[in-house]
């Protein structure tokens, strides 16, 4: 059907912003082309507010065009978004951005949005040792190479200089229903890693304090008052 | 039942809605921003559904695209549809994807015998698997990609061919006949009233002389509630719903729209009641 080519001309031209091959009204088409750019744009920018404006405008604008070519497959808006960041992350663009706390970043700004639209488990589960746990639904436990969750106390070379290790639980706050974030220790970090693939808090303390060669009685009783706050957050259930 | 006058929802007032003593008959949305999410807003959202009327407009279906359908996207709709038992699903008579991307934006189609026959077996084809007639929009468009037959005659032979209802939006109506040099009123007088489940109004943006833009962002034109009014008398009694999706103001502001929307409504009734 030569309507089919005529769509796809014209469906190009406004992916691309190139106006030529289409014989109609440049004007015209070149609002489509502006209509359709600002609303992938609003999107964007939206979602990472940081990385925009870390980004001269001709970059951003560069990576944006180019995803409006190769992506822009969901058909929701909302998880647009997300596709951007995975699109970042497995073309040249993330190297070619050359910003070492990309990754972090780009996650760190989508869970902010995202982790809103949670549902949760709402029962809440009383502590004990012997018990097993689950991270709750609205809750992510992460670990950053860089403290992009204080990107705002920093600028981007002192950013850049503390690489390392910041583990992170980040959950929406079932009451203020604020995004917010808790910093805990690696040791922590792999503690509730192990608590989340089944094992009860108490075995997961003792596997990773001989890791770390602590005695593990030793840390019980602070750790209990730890994990209780996390259970009364529901962030453990 | 959706009736008399509705109410694009939004997100800037979601929890404004009780706070008022006019409630909107019933709201619009597009399931596209609900399905698959959660979190207090979706709650909101079934609180809202439990009190009122809710029709669904859609935005992704590209029923005019060269693509194949979306059915995983299809299946997702027709879940949330069941599952808030919402029976009006109405799209817009566009393409908004090409090759598997999309556009987030509705794109006119040409108009042709041949892509109304295609359009047709597509929304057949929708209909089918959603159990639901379609309803479909008309959209603004700013370019013609070629025109065999009227965009007029377009829509009809497709309302025709499919049994599809057509949501009338009148603003689209005035923005075209201003863009591309016809009669709006003529537009509505021809097009198949009889098919029409329900109308919508909105705003548009003066861009240039010769050139109106869709935005939403913008109160209702004069010339535009005239036209309303102008069709209302030829449907009779048609569920008309205010449309405002960008630079939205106060819920009080709207409100005032909405007002002016059902006194539109109650006048024109008043009148078919003494006839
Ligand atoms: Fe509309």
């Amino acid at each position: 059907m030569h309507e089919f080519e005529i769509q796809k001309k014209f469906a190009e031209a406004c992916r691309t912003g190139k106006l030529d091959d289409l014989n109609v009204d440049k004007e015209r088409l070149q609002l489509y082309t502006e209509i359709i750019a600002i609303n992938v744009e609003d999107a964007l920018v939206n979602a990472f507010p940081i990385l925009n404006t870390i980004l001269p405008e001709e970059v951003w604008e560069k990576v944006v065009r180019d995803f409006m070519k190769e992506k822009l497959t969901t058909p929701y808006l909302w998880q647009l978004p997300e596709e951007f960041m995975e699109y970042i992350l497995k073309s040249k663009w993330k190297n070619a951005l050359d910003i070492p706390f990309l990754e972090d970043l780009l996650m760190y700004e989508w869970l902010e949005l995202e982790l809103f639209y949670r549902n949760e488990v709402e029962d809440e589960k009383v502590f004990n040792w012997n018990q097993s746990f689950d991270l709750n639904t609205n809750v992510e436990i992460i670990n950053f190479k860089y403290p992009v969750h204080k990107i705002n106390l920093y600028d981007y070379d002192e950013m850049v200089g503390l690489k390392g290790s910041y583990p992170l639980i980040l959950y929406r706050n079932l009451e203020t229903n604020e995004i917010e974030y808790i910093e805990i220790t690696p040791f922590l970090y792999e503690v509730i890693g192990l608590i989340i693939q089944g094992k009860t808090p108490l075995e997961a303390v003792e596997e990773i304090a001989s890791k770390y060669q602590i005695d593990y009685m030793e840390v019980l009783e602070p750790l209990e008052q730890f994990f209780k706050k996390l259970t009364a957050k529901k962030i453990l259930i | 039942m959706i009736k008399d006058a509705g109410l694009g929802l939004r997100r800037s007032f979601l929890y404004d809605i009780y706070d008022y003593d006019i409630k909107p008959n019933w709201f619009e949305i597009a399931p596209e921003n609900w399905i698959k999410r959660g979190g207090p807003i979706l709650k909101q959202f079934e609180k809202i559904r439990s009190d009122f009327p809710i029709a669904c407009h859609g935005l992704s279906l590209s029923i005019g695209s060269p693509d194949p359908l979306d059915f995983k996207f299809l299946e997702e709709l027709k879940q949330f549809l069941d599952y808030y038992q919402i029976d009006i699903y109405s799209e817009h008579l566009s393409f908004s994807m090409e090759g598997g991307k999309r556009f987030y934006d509705l794109l006119p189609l040409p108009f042709t015998k041949n892509m109304a026959e295609f359009v047709s077996e597509k929304i057949m084809q929708v209909q089918d698997y959603l159990k639901r007639p379609l309803i479909l929009e008309n959209i603004s468009y700013y370019l013609t990609l070629e025109e065999e037959i009227s965009e007029l005659e377009f829509i009809n032979y497709i309302l025709e061919k499919t049994g599809a209802y057509l949501l009338l939006d009148v603003n689209n109506v005035y923005v075209n006949a201003v863009n591309h040099g016809y009669d709006p009123k003529d537009f509505i007088k021809n097009i198949k009233l009889d098919r029409v489940k329900y109308m919508h109004i909105a705003g548009h943006l003066d861009y240039k002389e010769d050139l109106l833009v869709d935005t939403h962002g913008e109160k209702v034109k004069d010339d535009v509630w005239d036209l309303l009014e102008f069709t209302l008398d030829l449907t009779g009694n048609v569920p008309v719903l205010l449309e405002r999706d960008n630079n939205i103001p106060p819920y009080q502001e709207i409100l005032e729209e909405y007002k002016k929307l059902e006194s539109i409504i109650k006048k024109v009734q008043e009148k078919h009641a003494r006839i």
